[in-house]
């Protein structure tokens, strides 16, 4: 989970202590994507989170993850090549821009990568096609998180 | 359907009925902008040398034309055309690219029959199933098919 710098930085410590398991994470996403705050106050108050906390840690995530996007349409050579997902950072892979690319009638959200395979080959992962280089993607378009809450 | 008075390609695809494997192959040539490669495949499946192009040119055109997302309100969602157990395969349903938190999946919108009496629409967001009015944000995915040119003879 990315850190910014505002307020926000505090629930991002207070989720790093309570170090939460995958299941438990994905459980309580899985509540606020669908506006079920309560269960997800449920499911905290399961692992010794007070009301207060949960509602903050809820708060921050539907900011974080359900606030609206911008798609913007831009050219391949738009493309940000100091962007790029690089074996070294995959851990990271959340900092590093996403894209909706589209290749043929495949449209997915990938992010630009290194080719391991070939020095210097900037490529995008798309199901299950082997890597198809920037270059003969077709349309790419930018997704721009708006976060509103912060204006 | 191509609507072309001298070549009906969505007719010659259908009579050729061409294998899965020889389809995928077609297309993957098709994605790589290998066009020549797709045409010989035609070639070889016994379709001739003009139409093998004239085919390459309609699935190039209809299938990897520039498209266009378009923001819409989740109450603008086309809620006649819906993915059942009869038009599962159908594509000419409405495609959306649909958010819901954190994932962005491009999915028709489809019906969900819990039982006999109770339906619901849905779209399907990799395994997850989201009920449209849970939907964050949708945009229409649209199409611009450019006819196959008009050759008179």
């Amino acid at each position: 989970m990315k850190k910014n710098n505002n307020d926000n930085f505090d629930v991002e410590k207070m989720l790093d202590e309570l170090s939460l398991s995958s299941p438990v994470i994905q459980s309580i996403m899985f509540y606020v994507r669908n506006k079920a705050n309560d269960e997800a106050i449920k499911l905290l108050k399961e692992e010794n989170v007070s009301e207060k906390d949960s509602k903050k840690i809820i708060e921050y995530l539907f900011k974080e993850y359900c606030s609206p996007i911008e798609i913007v349409e831009i050219k391949i050579e738009d493309v940000d090549r100091n962007d790029i997902l690089k074996v070294e950072n995959y851990d990271k892979a959340e900092e590093v821009t996403t894209y909706l690319v589209r290749f043929g009638d495949i449209l997915q959200k990938s992010k630009l990568c290194e080719n391991p395979r070939k020095e210097g080959e900037l490529v995008f992962y798309l199901n299950d096609q082997p890597p198809v280089p920037l270059e003969k993607i077709e349309q790419i378009w930018k997704i721009v998180k708006i976060n509103k809450f912060n204006n | 359907m191509n609507q072309n008075e001298n070549f009906d390609a969505e007719a010659l695809l259908e009579e050729l009925s061409l294998a899965s494997p020889v389809v995928n192959g077609i297309w993957y040539f098709i994605r790589e902008k290998d066009y020549a490669a797709a045409r010989k495949a035609f070639v070889e499946e016994g379709v001739s040398k003009e139409n093998a192009k004239k085919l390459v040119e309609y699935l190039r055109e209809k299938y990897c034309g520039p498209i266009e997302l378009i923001e819409i309100k989740i109450d603008e969602i086309d809620t006649t055309k819906v993915m059942n157990r009869e038009n599962y395969d159908s594509k000419d349903l409405p495609q959306y690219m649909v958010r819901s938190g954190g994932m962005m999946h491009q999915s028709p919108l489809a019906e969900y029959t819990y039982n006999k009496e109770y339906k619901e629409l849905v779209f399907y967001l990799g395994s997850q199933m989201v009920p449209i009015k849970k939907i964050d944000q949708v945009w229409k995915i649209v199409s611009k098919t450019k006819k196959v040119k008009n050759e008179k003879k």
